[in-house]
């Protein structure tokens, strides 16, 4: 049940095959406990048959979880909608159901198998339930504290926010393809384990098991649960189990209608499920996110701290830390952008303006990686770029913010910026299983320089705010204080004013003055002229997705092939 | 599933702990267990086997109960799939403190439930035919029904002595179906019969016409057939459509005798097929001894059974519970227990042929008998029973049709020495 | 030979069942963006509605137009009751799945709770076969094709020549796009829906007559199949779902005479996924629903 919370909720990766995942854990168990077959008597047939012990078993269940649940993983990484996964992930597990209930010679077909060893019968003078109950509590508690571990600390929140948005995520530098495997083979390791588990306890598995339409009671719990929320799965578990199926039995029977005891609780199953989806999405026990105590003040209030030394090979690059050499992106029949050439210089503001549909945001999205470029060439820093993932070049220090906003809902205002910070020492595997120690306190240095950023934005008082309630213009300057955060060297703003107060635009105005001093540079897309002429020495004009003009506003302005554009755009 | 089983797997355990050992002796009514699935896709199994049960309960209370104690039957829900049947069985072990005997214990769940009932030292009487219990050492096991394979054998036999010699072989991918198939593959050619085609086929698909196709193609005399009933009803309304409208007779298994069946099967090709070309082989026992006469009079007079009455007194599996329920009864009276360990020797020794002994037929009169100090067998519904020493007893085997209204009668009779010798 | 050209045959047939159902599915979609499970169980209803309308005396030929019509009503119901409210909901893609799944649950328990588990059948389809080009069908299969390309033609003509039919391509195409040039989008979307589930339900009887024997399962199993027809052409392209439902429907056909029939259903599953994972637009879909396939 965990393990399905945190592929479904934490992780936002609809795993309908997840059912799958558990039935590798089963078979892969049984078939390492079970001796040869003609020597259990040749009435099924199987691979392997290799009589290990209880732990060895165990242990390779879950590892067969976790390889399972990578490989489904990879399907489903192809960037499709969640439904299309969805669907993905059903099929999966129908086919691998009708496979297996196929052939005969791997797991015994249809009739599946049986007599599989439980780990405590050979055990003499032991025959009540007691042991094993011991040992289904301990492995109980170890995944509980090992979950807690992955669900709380940064790694968590990391999966939450690719969860939320994975394009925001790749653009902070998340690998998202990364935290995707790494969350399906977690959630694989469970469920292979509670197959494990499971199959020991009744002694035998067949396809009949592991339907998919059992799948749904699985994530009905999850929803009614509550997404993301570990007591959630528990208190889901509980209400679908107890309530749900077990309570239809105590219902009376109606001879004429033999099947309508069963149909009344599988009714109800769906009827709960649309009617949580529809008056409370976030179930019984909501995603709580945590609230930071105050044990780190914030620093440098009003002022951004240093930001990271110049880049490690001095003078590569010169004078540009970004060139652009006639970049091409079609879609369709259209070039969106066609042939433009502009280089953005070391620790400039420059301004890239134009009529709508010029292909400004376009050119954003080929040069940080998340279009692939049709022609051309990107050097940052005098590196070719070109075509690479967006999330490598975020952590080179190339971060881009977006025209709309786009924060982790699911996560508070402060999380918004923590999650951001590259090189967090608790996304690691060490991180995960040391658990607070090995990270904490970088996690406190983190907190004061997030609370740094929001009192200067004169956001403090929402810090522990989920970022879904925040105003619109506060959502576009969590974004800008989020790509901040990563500590970037070049950054790559979308319209950073649009919707913002007056005050908070005079606030950002201020700061990028401010960083652009300590080395920061700066593409700025920007429909209001005036702040680009306030903030920009140098400003690229496109139009049909062409640079048609460069240089500074004052001049821009009277030249004839930008009025044009302007007026005919 | 699966996950959302812990919860109910683990109380089931506890509770299982806990009340181990917490059960005393005295003269409460005594359970019998009936498992066998009460609900999902197989419901209707659970009424044919559980119909014996109250037949059985209601002669025995009726001839003053086991030692004056009354009997009373508990269903417990299998539901086909084994990961609820082990919650569901270890439950009802655990908190019936009367269990005293169990019955049913069919093919879908046996295999896990079976080593349930065996540790919780209850003597149990399982219709199932899983070939894994043909050798079982287990000491609380005993099994009047053949096993699938010796089945298997019989489906050819039968062809055979109907004259076919081109089976084709068409048998549904389940679990009750596939057990058939060893025997039946390995009798075929000692009987002189060629099958012209095997298949497997899915279940319930929206077309068979290519596999039909395949079939019509090889030109079988007959089907030997084994599918649920709305495959088969699919299945050869595709068959009947391809063929020219005409179909070869069929053997299948006594399973298929449902009124399921029949109405799936006569809908979609006509009764008249049904009636005339459909043989479903199976367990066989003689319909005119007096056993049989208590027996079927008594389920007539049931009313909660009366409705499928006909049904069950045709097909082997609910006369055989039937027996084993009366065969434990009695064996309980000669141990003067219902304890498992101390009337579980006696089972044998109730059927078994013993100089001075006296023959019964039913439970009152066995009750009788031993209350007068005499030593008794028991000759029921399915003839004279003798156990090998892996408690199972495989007895004869009959064909049978259907009649026009659902019922069915016995066409011919295959005796289990013939059988066994096909199967090798 | 003579079982692969008799196999084309019989995928042929199949596939005029699976388009019916595929070129439904696929409109509904490409115009509404709501993967809707539920409409195999609204197959089902179409089939037990024939069912009852045949118990009152009404052949199976009789009680498809009008089992079309109500599961056509059924389905604009379900879009204005749950469908329209959840997305106003801003209910994402994924939650709208689930949703759909729970409400195809409910459809199919409450037809078991009437009519119980046990299969059930239209009767005895006629034992005449024909031969076509050395395929063998059935009449019942060929009416069926017949009845199909009749629908298409139909579906085709609406789409092309009516306004309504203009409408509704626009409105797929980019729905607010449609909207500002003053389409009534949300009639647009109603009519989709009742022409959808029309489709949905002329399937369903179609089903029901051609698997002769069915119960509640009938319409999900048939699912999978009507999806990768749908996917395979093109999600929103009717002629797409038309053509990929006759793929489907032969390379099923197919393996089950060449191959072993217990993978026959695999082979839809395959392509869905290879579909799905490698070309999600369909062979022939437009580079807009590329656009919206993709996260």
């Amino acid at each position: 049940m965990w393990g399905l919370n945190l592929q479904f909720g934490v992780g936002g990766v609809a795993n309908l095959a997840y059912v799958v995942v558990v039935a590798a854990g089963a078979y892969t168990y049984a078939v390492l406990t079970l001796g040869p077959p003609a020597a259990s008597g040749g009435f099924q047939h199987y691979v392997l048959g290799l009589r290990l012990p209880f732990p060895v078993a165990l242990a390779s269940a879950g590892l067969a979880g976790g390889v399972t649940g990578v490989l489904i993983g990879v399907t489903g990484l192809k960037r499709l909608r969640q439904d299309y996964q969805a669907m993905v992930m059903l099929v999966v597990s129908l086919m691998a159901g009708t496979v297996v209930a196929a052939d005969t010679g791997l797991f015994n077909g249809n009739a599946g198998l049986s007599l599989i060893p439980n780990p405590i019968s050979g055990v003499s003078g032991m025959t009540s339930g007691w042991p094993y109950v011991g040992i289904v509590a301990a492995c109980c508690l170890i995944g509980f504290v090992v979950l807690r571990r992955f669900t709380t600390g940064p790694m968590g929140r990391a999966l939450r926010a690719v969860r939320d948005d994975e394009t925001a995520a790749a653009a902070i530098g998340k690998d998202v393809v990364r935290l995707r495997l790494v969350v399906q083979a977690a959630g694989g390791v469970f469920a292979g384990l509670s197959g494990a588990l499971l199959v020991a306890f009744i002694g035998g598995w067949s396809p009949a098991a592991w339907a998919p339409v059992e799948t749904l009671a699985l994530l009905t719990a999850v929803i009614v649960g509550g997404m993301g929320s570990d007591a959630g799965a528990t208190v889901g578990t509980l209400v679908v189990t107890v309530l749900l199926l077990q309570g239809v039995q105590f219902l009376p029977e109606i001879r004429s209608h033999p099947g309508l005891k069963e149909a009344l609780g599988w009714m109800t199953l769906g009827a709960v499920t649309i009617a949580f989806i529809w008056v409370r999405p976030q179930g019984i026990v909501p995603e709580r996110r945590p609230r930071h105590g105050r044990e780190a003040p914030p620093t440098h209030v009003g002022r951004i701290e240093p930001l990271p030394p110049p880049a490690s090979r001095p003078g590569a690059g010169g004078e540009a830390i970004l060139e652009v050499e006639r970049l091409v992106r079609r879609f369709g029949g259209v070039a969106a952008v066609d042939g433009a050439s502009f280089t953005v210089r070391r620790g400039s503001i420059t301004g890239l303006i134009g009529p709508n549909g010029a292909g400004k945001s376009t050119a954003l999205s080929v040069i940080s990686g998340f279009l692939e470029p049709g022609g051309g060439a990107v050097r940052f820093d005098g590196a070719d770029v070109t075509g690479r993932p967006a999330h490598e070049l975020a952590r080179r220090g190339l971060v881009r913010t977006f025209q709309l906003a786009r924060e982790f809902r699911g996560l508070t205002t402060l999380e918004n910026l923590l999650v951001a910070a590259p090189g967090q020492r608790g996304e690691g595997a060490p991180g995960v299983l040391a658990g607070r120690r090995y990270w904490g306190g970088q996690e406190r240095e983190l907190v004061a320089r997030a609370r740094g950023l929001l009192a200067m934005f004169g956001m403090a008082d929402r810090e522990d705010e989920p970022a879904r309630n925040l105003s619109g213009g506060q959502k576009r300057a969590l974004e800008v204080m989020r790509a901040l955060m990563t500590r970037p060297r070049l950054l790559l703003l979308d319209e950073p004013m649009a919707g913002l107060s007056p005050r908070l635009a005079e606030r950002l105005e201020e700061v990028l003055l401010q960083l652009q001093r300590q080395g920061l540079s700066v593409l700025l897309v920007e429909h209001e002229l005036d702040v680009v002429d306030r903030l920009c020495e140098q400003v690229v004009v496109m139009a049909q997705g062409r640079v048609i003009s460069t240089g500074r506003m004052a001049e821009l302005r009277t030249r004839r092939e930008v009025q044009d554009a302007y007026v005919l755009g | 599933m699966v996950r959302k089983r812990w919860p109910a797997a683990a109380v089931a355990l506890l509770v299982a702990a806990a009340c181990q050992g917490g059960t005393s002796g005295g003269a409460p009514p005594v359970q019998i267990g009936v498992v066998a699935p009460f609900s999902g896709p197989d419901a209707q199994f659970g009424k044919l086997l559980s119909a014996p049960c109250i037949v059985a309960s209601r002669l025995i209370d009726a001839a003053g109960g086991i030692m004056g104690a009354s009997v009373s039957c508990l269903s417990i829900d299998d539901t086909g799939d084994p990961a609820d049947a082990v919650p569901n069985v270890t439950r009802a072990l655990a908190t019936s403190g009367n269990l005293r005997m169990v019955v049913g214990l069919e093919s879908q769940t046996a295999a896990t439930t079976i080593p349930l009932v065996e540790k919780a030292k209850i003597p149990f009487f399982t219709a199932n035919g899983l070939d894994a219990f043909d050798r079982t050492t287990d000491r609380f096991f005993w099994r009047m029904t053949a096993p699938d394979s010796a089945n298997g054998v019989a489906f050819a036999l039968w062809a055979s002595r109907k004259g076919y010699r081109r089976p084709a072989i068409v048998f549904e991918n389940n679990i009750g179906a596939e057990g058939n198939l060893p025997g039946l593959q390995a009798a075929m050619p000692r009987l002189g019969q060629t099958a012209v085609i095997d298949l497997t086929i899915p279940g319930d698909a929206a077309s068979y016409s290519s596999v039909v196709d395949r079939v019509v193609a090889a030109r079988p005399d007959v089907l030997v057939f084994s599918a649920d009933p709305q495959t088969a009803a699919t299945f050869l309304s595709q068959y009947s459509q391809l063929n020219g409208g005409s179909l070869p007779p069929m053997v299948t298994a006594t399973d298929s005798l449902t009124p399921d069946f029949f109405n799936a099967v006569a809908k979609a090709v006509g009764v008249q097929y049904v009636t005339r070309s459909i043989y479903l082989v199976g367990s066989y026992f003689d319909n005119t001894t007096p056993a049989f006469a208590t027996y079927a009079r008594t389920m007539s007079s049931t009313p909660a059974v009366k409705g499928i009455a006909r049904t069950i007194l045709s097909i082997g599996p609910p006369a055989s519970i039937y027996d084993g329920i009366n065969i434990m009864a009695l064996a309980m009276e000669m141990a003067k227990s219902t304890s498992g360990p101390a009337y579980d020797a006696d089972i044998t020794r109730v059927v078994s042929p013993r100089s001075g002994a006296v023959v019964v037929h039913d439970f009152a009169a066995g009750k009788k008998a031993i209350e007068s100090g005499k030593s008794v067998r028991y000759v029921g519904v399915i003839g004279p029973v003798t156990f090998n020493r892996y408690h199972n007893f495989a007895g004869e085997f009959a064909a049978n049709m259907f009649n026009p209204d659902g019922t069915s009668h016995q066409v011919g009779v295959m005796s289990g020495a013939d059988v066994q010798s096909y199967l090798g | 030979m003579h079982l692969l050209v008799d196999a084309v045959g019989f995928g042929i047939a199949a596939g005029a069942v699976i388009a019916i159902g595929a070129v439904g599915f696929s409109l509904q979609f490409g115009m509404s963006n709501v993967l809707n499970i539920t409409y195999g169980a609204l197959m089902t209803l179409a089939a037990y509605l024939g069912l009852f309308l045949l118990g009152r005396g009404l052949s199976a030929w009789a009680a498809m137009p009008l089992c079309a019509a109500l599961v056509g009503l059924a389905s604009v119901g379900f879009r204005r009751l749950v469908v329209a409210p959840l997305r106003r909901r801003g209910t994402g893609a994924l939650g709208m799945v689930i949703v759909t799944v729970s409400a195809g649950i409910i459809v199919e328990y409450a037809i078991v709770a009437v009519a119980g588990t046990a299969a059930q059948s239209y009767g005895r389809q006629s034992g005449a076969t024909l031969h076509l080009l050395g395929m063998t069908l059935t009449a019942g299969q060929v009416a069926i094709i017949l009845i199909a390309a009749g629908l298409m033609l139909g579906l085709h003509l609406l789409l092309t020549r009516t306004t309504l039919g203009r409408a509704m391509r626009a409105t797929a195409a980019n729905p607010t796009l449609a909207r500002s040039c003053g389409i009534a989008t949300e009639r647009v979307g109603d009519a989709a829906w009742l022409l959808s589930g029309g489709l949905c339900g002329a399937a369903g009887v179609a089903l029901a007559l051609t698997t002769v024997s069915f119960d509640f399962t009938l319409g999900s199993v048939f699912l999978i199949p009507m999806i990768a027809a749908a996917v395979l052409g093109g999600i929103g392209q009717p002629y797409g779902a038309m053509l990929g439902a006759l793929v489907v429907g032969i390379a099923s056909e197919v393996a089950g005479a060449l191959w072993d029939p217990a993978y026959k259903d695999v082979v839809a599953f395959l392509i869905l996924i290879v579909m799905l994972l490698v070309r999600p637009r369909g062979l022939f879909g437009a580079a807009w629903s590329a656009r919206r396939l993709l996260a």
